[in-house]
């Protein structure tokens, strides 16, 4: 019977064969229930060690878009619709639908997506003459110069409407009045063109060989709804050695930036003629001539390209006279620059050369991230860039358009934007600066997690100053000189305190603390100095009383009479303060540091958090530390006693010795805990994203700035991603200093095991 | 050291230990301050304070309850002795445009607290301070003065606050659920439309119901307009300067005179405070009344969160302990359950929007509930989503705890079981299961506890300010998983820190946090308990 079944049902448990009545079904169900159980069991264990992957993953994979390379497709090449026209000016429009055109006998536009041309529109202004030369402004204006000698405004709209619910998108184009600005039959080439706030535009045309025509076209709203139209034109003719190359006026078009064949860069200031003519910047050398200059969007930066194909940026400097401060020199071309196209949502631009390359440059970190070229095409005349940065239109001298797309959505970002000293735009120096959002629309976010970084180092180390002496003493006196009924009250009492939830200790730290602090503070500082003294006097004049007589402390119950000194020394101290503050710091410390040391106070600074936060670690630290020590092998401490060692000296020689890896691993785990934390910094400190060291401010933290900043961050933009590689840096912080605690605490027990 | 007492408490180190035993002193203070501080604070907000008239110079009066005292410095004149002033809580928003004034000491000239200065507690603007001048009701005066104002009111307002509570439920229950019906209906019409069917007969029906629903709605908006012409009714109060302010009968929520409460007036009151703060919705920005939204959304939430990591945590536990064989890998994977229990918490909070809000919650939104995009349903913080989170960060809590639970099961005892024929699960479930449940449930209280007091995670996976329903109400499927919610920790953040008025929020924070910090110590001190308890137990099965 039990053999058959055995043989009936391999790999029963023998034990099962004993219980004769139960069917072999029953067993049966039995052990599918038991192997189902297993794989469910399995599954919940392995659920865990996938999730905990998936943090690492997920994050991962938010941050990766961040640092991918560019991807770049060649669509496809467009012939022209009309042949033997020299192409002078791209333009696309905002979901890449329609590109245009502008080549010397006219206007062309291209539907890039069924890839043909749209219905020709002719501009009329134009007349008989030939295009010669093109000006774009950073809005929807822009100028053409023409062969006989006027200049003529146009604005190209893309009219968005939507018949039967899709999307059409049609041009429209607008003339301005078109202006005489050289004698007829000599055509306008050079020139450049600004729009003014309060409406009309400002020009700036080569008319003779040194010598330029700038217009200036107000355009004033009166009452009754009509424009005055007032134009105003001058002449300047610059002490040029060789030829003008290049021009472009600034952004409020009170300036003219002029490059020559010689390599100068001269500013024509308009508002402060004659004297306002000054040379602000040069190439390497004369024989490098200046072959394009132009700004990039918000005005601040301008790009200076030259005949050797080098790449330049330089920023206006207001203090020294509008001398041009050089920046960064990009990947040059290997020929000449002829053309730019600046992105108008970023400080990202494309350079084209004579080379056949066209590059991508990014101005704020000085990268120059992809270059597009065809085999066999070197003569690109005109390049754009979509504004949505996601593609590249071209054109070549034949009037072949060539189309890019680009997937290249975090441009701004990279490792020397994120963690390097970057000199933005408006500042005078290199500077960490996190800046997420700005008031203006060309303003322009600075991610430097640096100042972020710092903030919750310093945090950290603030905390640590605080707790560690607190905690580790404590877990000391606790493990090794506290009597049983002592440690079964004292440690609960502060592993509770482990418990409080951090909104709490950051309200305390940041309503309580802080202004209690603000007045408190001399006394503080004087506090550990008066309670070791106190205690010390207390101690002497105690032994002195209590010298070959019973004890009124029993060994171990110190901190019944530990507990009202350190309170006393408490008070003693902040009165105490009170009277160096006013005898000492003339009546308020905070002018006082002021004065001496040049440090301001907030309210919510480092101290304040280190003290709020002090109450979230010392008990980690405390826990850690204090099992440790007691669970040191009673033999040593026994040994060490009965050789005549004082309990303090045991303690310090042989216990501290054995368990300072478990210590170690308490202060990384609070380590840990303080570079987490997030609600204490967040209440405790102003939350300012500042690099500086001072007790007395404030900072911000990684953890506190996702907190922040993560619920108002678009999905997959590049503050998003940051965000989440700001988290990936405090995972891998934490992680390491807690894998490398843990680590030593199994080295520890295992130490412990063999004593 | 030349002193030989000194010297010798030098070098036997008696000193040290002394010092040491200082620092724990410190700790010890300085949680005893923080219960303490948080715990008077917290009290304090609910007793009746008593209502000071004082006289001050250039013939000015105020009226109101002392809620600060500090000392004022004038620089460099410390040595002429300190001064102090108090800070008032004058109420009175609408008429003095701040309620919160500081008074020098030295302009007091005296101060009364007299019988007949009323609280008047609003549903909006805050408290009034201030003395009775007459009661109006049908346009005319009925009653002058402050006793028979008093008895006017006793009489008028019971059945306007009944009123008003009609009114209340009828909004937003009856309304509400009219509100409800139809947009779900608009949506069953948006998800026909993205069918392509704009016509037809099922089209045709769920018009029908909008119809319908609209004029319900509006029968219910005229039965709410004649409910609010009962309304009627002033109260005119005459501040301490004398300046008249008319109350409407139906903005007063409470009247009391703290000046004639005798202490057993006071702890009646004081209790009735406690009830409403539990058991009331905020008001005025969350400053005043109640935060049982907040209570109700944080014990959902942590209700849910257990859901999730007991049953995940229990099988982990089980998983590396009875399950997995030892080796390598298992001890790499305990390492790494104690590292998740030190990832930062708002790291979680980051794991949470990245993968259950945008990725699962955004896939749902495109799979389920297309009608409603682009606005989100589940691809946008919820409770559900808060909970998961809040469940992945206590779960090691749970594994911890388990595992130190099926640790110390003796081994003799599965083997037992064993050898009478149990297989692996039967053991499992009716020998080691039980011996280890006091230790799951420790663990679970332990989470619980830490996933009420933890905000940072909540703040960007679902947690808002003023939750307009709560994610539990009468509506299929009752259960609204998807809802944003109310938490306390975040109501003490946000009333704290991002309110206009500091002053007005301190008191209700204080009271939130005292809340909050019994909740979580009181979780707490249950898990030592029943740890203690098992502790004990298993001390006893060994010998």
């Amino acid at each position: 019977m039990f053999n058959s079944l055995l043989k009936l049902r391999p790999g029963l448990p023998f034990s099962v064969a004993n219980r004769v009545r139960s069917t072999s079904a029953a067993i049966g169900r039995r052990l599918v229930v038991d192997r189902m159980a297993g794989t469910v069991v399995t599954f919940g264990g392995w659920v865990i060690i996938l999730s905990i992957l998936a943090i690492l993953v997920v994050i991962l994979a938010e941050v990766y878009p961040l640092f991918k390379d560019p991807e770049i497709h060649f669509e496809y090449k467009l012939p022209p619709a009309a042949q033997g026209q020299v192409p002078f000016a791209l333009g696309v429009g905002e979901y890449r639908e329609i590109a245009y055109q502008i080549h010397s006998g006219g206007i062309e536009f291209y539907s890039l997506q069924t890839r043909k041309p749209l219905e020709p529109m002719t501009i009329q202004g134009l007349g008989e003459a030939r295009i010669t030369g093109v000006a774009q402004s950073a809005a929807q204006w822009l100028v053409l110069g023409l062969s006989d000698g006027r200049v003529l405004p146009l604005r190209v709209e893309f009219v968005v409407s939507y018949p039967e619910g899709s999307r059409m998108v049609v041009p429209k184009l607008e003339e301005g009045i078109p202006l005489q600005v050289r004698e007829a039959g000599q055509p306008v080439e050079l020139l450049s063109m600004v729009e003014k706030s309060g409406g009309g535009y400002v020009l700036a045309v080569l008319s003779a060989p040194s010598t330029l025509s700038i217009l200036d076209v107000t355009l004033k709203k009166n009452l009754m709804g009509g424009v005055r139209r007032s134009e105003t034109k001058r002449e300047v003719t610059l002490p040029v050695g060789g030829g003008i190359s290049t021009l472009t006026l600034n952004e409020p078009g009170d300036k003219v930036y002029v490059g020559t064949t010689q390599g100068q860069i001269i500013a024509v200031d308009l508002d402060h003629l004659p004297e306002g003519i000054q040379t602000v910047g040069a190439s390497k050398n004369a024989q490098v001539g200046v072959t394009y200059l132009g700004f990039l969007n918000g005005g601040y930066t301008l790009i200076m390209g030259d005949s050797e194909g080098g790449v330049h940026s330089y920023h206006v400097n207001k203090d020294d006279g509008d001398r041009l401060v050089s920046i960064f020199d990009f990947h040059p071309h290997s020929a000449a620059v002829i053309a730019m196209s600046p992105s108008r949502r970023d400080k990202g631009f494309l350079t084209l050369g004579r080379d056949g390359a066209i590059q991508y440059h990014y101005a704020t970190t000085g990268s120059s991230q992809y270059t597009l070229t065809r085999p066999g095409v070197t003569d690109y005349r005109a390049v754009a860039l979509a504004p949505k940065n996601d593609g590249v239109v071209s054109a070549d001298a034949e009037g072949n358009i060539y189309h890019w797309t680009v997937d290249n959505p975090h441009p701004s970002v990279n490792l020397k934007s994120l963690f390097g000293k970057l000199r933005y735009e408006g500042y005078s120096q290199e500077a960490y600066v996190w800046q997420s959002t700005g008031g203006t629309d060309d303003f322009e976010s600075k991610f430097s997690l640096v100042p972020l970084i710092l903030g919750t180092i310093k945090g950290t180390i603030y905390a640590l100053l605080f707790a560690l002496p607190i905690a580790l003493l404590g877990a000391f006196y606790t493990s090794q000189f506290a009597h049983r009924r002592v440690r079964e009250i004292v440690k609960p009492t502060i592993e509770l305190m482990a418990s409080l939830p951090s909104v709490i200790l950051g309200f305390f730290g940041a309503l309580v603390i802080a202004p209690q602090l603000e007045r408190l503070l001399p006394g503080l500082v004087l506090m550990p100095f008066l309670v070791i003294g106190l205690v010390f006097l207390v101690l002497l004049v105690y032994e002195k009383l209590t010298a070959n007589r019973m004890r009124w402390v029993r060994p171990g119950f110190e901190i019944v009479i530990l507990i009202p000194i350190a309170l006393l020394a408490g008070i003693l101290s902040f009165y105490l303060g009170f009277l160096v503050e006013s005898f000492f710091l003339g009546g308020d410390y905070r002018s006082w540091l002021l004065t001496v040391f040049n440090v301001t106070y907030d309210q919510r600074n480092a101290i304040v958090v280190g003290l709020a936060m002090g109450f979230a670690v010392i008990p980690i630290i405390f826990t850690i530390a204090e099992d440790s020590l007691s669970n040191v092998p009673s033999h040593l401490r026994a040994g060490s006693l009965a050789m005549g060692a004082t309990a303090w000296q045991t303690a310090v020689r042989v216990i501290l010795p054995v368990a300072s890896p478990g210590i170690f691993s308490a202060i990384m785990i609070g380590f840990g805990r303080a570079v987490g934390e997030t609600m204490i910094v967040l209440m405790a400190t102003g939350n300012t994203p500042v690099t500086d060291w001072s007790i007395f401010n404030g900072f911000r933290a990684l953890s506190a700035n996702i907190a922040v900043e993560l619920p108002e961050a678009p999905e997959g933009g590049s503050l998003f991603r940051i965000l989440f590689l700001a988290a990936f840096i405090l995972f891998v912080m934490t992680f390491i200093v807690n894998t490398l605690a843990e680590w030593v605490r199994l080295r520890l027990r295992e130490r412990y095991r063999v004593l | 050291m030349k002193h030989p007492l000194a010297h010798q408490l030098w070098k036997r180190g008696d000193v040290f230990v002394w010092i040491t035993g200082v620092t724990l002193a410190f700790s010890v203070i300085m949680v005893t301050m923080l219960v303490l501080c948080l715990l008077l604070n917290g009290l304090e907000t609910f007793w009746p304070k008593t209502l000071y008239r004082f006289s001050l110079k250039e013939d000015k009066v105020a009226l109101g309850q002392i809620t600060g005292r500090e000392a004022t410095y004038i620089q460099g004149k410390a040595e002429e002795g300190t001064r102090y002033r108090v800070q008032l809580k004058q109420a009175n928003r609408d008429v003095y445009g701040i309620d919160f004034i500081w008074v020098d000491e030295d302009q007091i000239l005296d101060r009364k607290s007299p019988s007949q200065a009323l609280v008047i507690e609003r549903r909006e603007w805050g408290d009034f301070y201030g003395f009775i001048k007459e009661v109006q009701s049908g346009g005319e005066v009925i009653a002058r003065g402050h006793a028979e104002g008093m008895a006017a009111l006793d009489r008028l307002l019971p059945r306007i606050t009944g009123i008003w509570d009609r009114l209340e439920r009828i909004e937003k229950n009856e309304i509400g659920a009219i509100n409800y019906k139809l947009e779900k209906n608009r949506l069953k019409l948006r998800k026909l439309a993205l069918k392509g069917i704009n016509l037809g007969e099922q089209v045709a029906e769920i018009e029908r119901k909008i119809a319908g629903l609209q004029e319900e709605y509006k029968n219910k908006e005229e039965g709410l307009v004649s409910l609010r012409a009962q309304l009627a009714g002033n109260l005119v109060m005459t501040t301490a300067e004398g300046t008249e302010k008319v109350i409407p009968l139906n903005q007063v929520f409470r009247v009391y005179s703290p000046n004639t409460f005798g202490i057993f007036s006071k702890l009646r009151f004081f209790g009735g405070k406690i009830v409403d703060f539990i058991s009331q919705d905020p008001r005025e920005s969350n400053t005043e009344g109640g935060v049982f939204p907040a209570i109700f959304g944080t014990v959902l939430m942590v209700f849910l969160m257990s859901l999730f990591a007991t049953p995940l945590g229990v099988l982990a536990g089980f998983y590396l302990r009875e399950y997995a064989a030892q080796g390598f890998f298992v001890s790499m994977v305990r390492i790494a359950v104690n590292n998740l229990a030190g990832v930062p918490s708002i790291v979680f909070g980051v794991f949470g929007v990245g993968f259950f809000i945008y990725f699962i919650g955004g896939s749902i939104d495109k799979m389920f509930f297309a009608e409603s995009l682009p606005a989100p349903t589940f691809g946008t913080g919820g409770i559900l989503w808060a909970s998961l989170t809040m469940a992945l960060l206590t779960v090691p809590v749970v594994i911890v705890s388990t595992e130190e639970g099926l640790a110390s099961v003796p081994k003799g005892v599965r083997e037992g079981s064993l050898a009478l024929g149990a297989t692996k699960f039967e053991t499992t479930m009716k020998v080691v299961l039980p011996a280890v449940s006091p230790s799951i449930l420790t663990g679970l209280i332990l989470a619980m506890a830490r996933a009420a007091g933890e905000v940072a995670p909540l703040m960007i996976t679902g947690v808002v300010k003023m939750a307009p329903a709560l994610p539990i109400d009468g509506f299929w499927p009752f259960i609204h998983l998807d809802r944003k919610f109310m938490h306390l920790g975040f109501h003490i953040f946000d009333v704290g820190f991002q309110s206009p008025n500091v002053d007005a929020a301190r008191a209700m924070v204080f009271a939130t946090t005292l809340l909050l910090i019994l909740l979580v110590l009181l979780l707490n001190l249950a898990a030592i308990f029943l740890r203690n308890r098992i502790r004990r137990k298993l001390e006893v099965s060994a010998v």
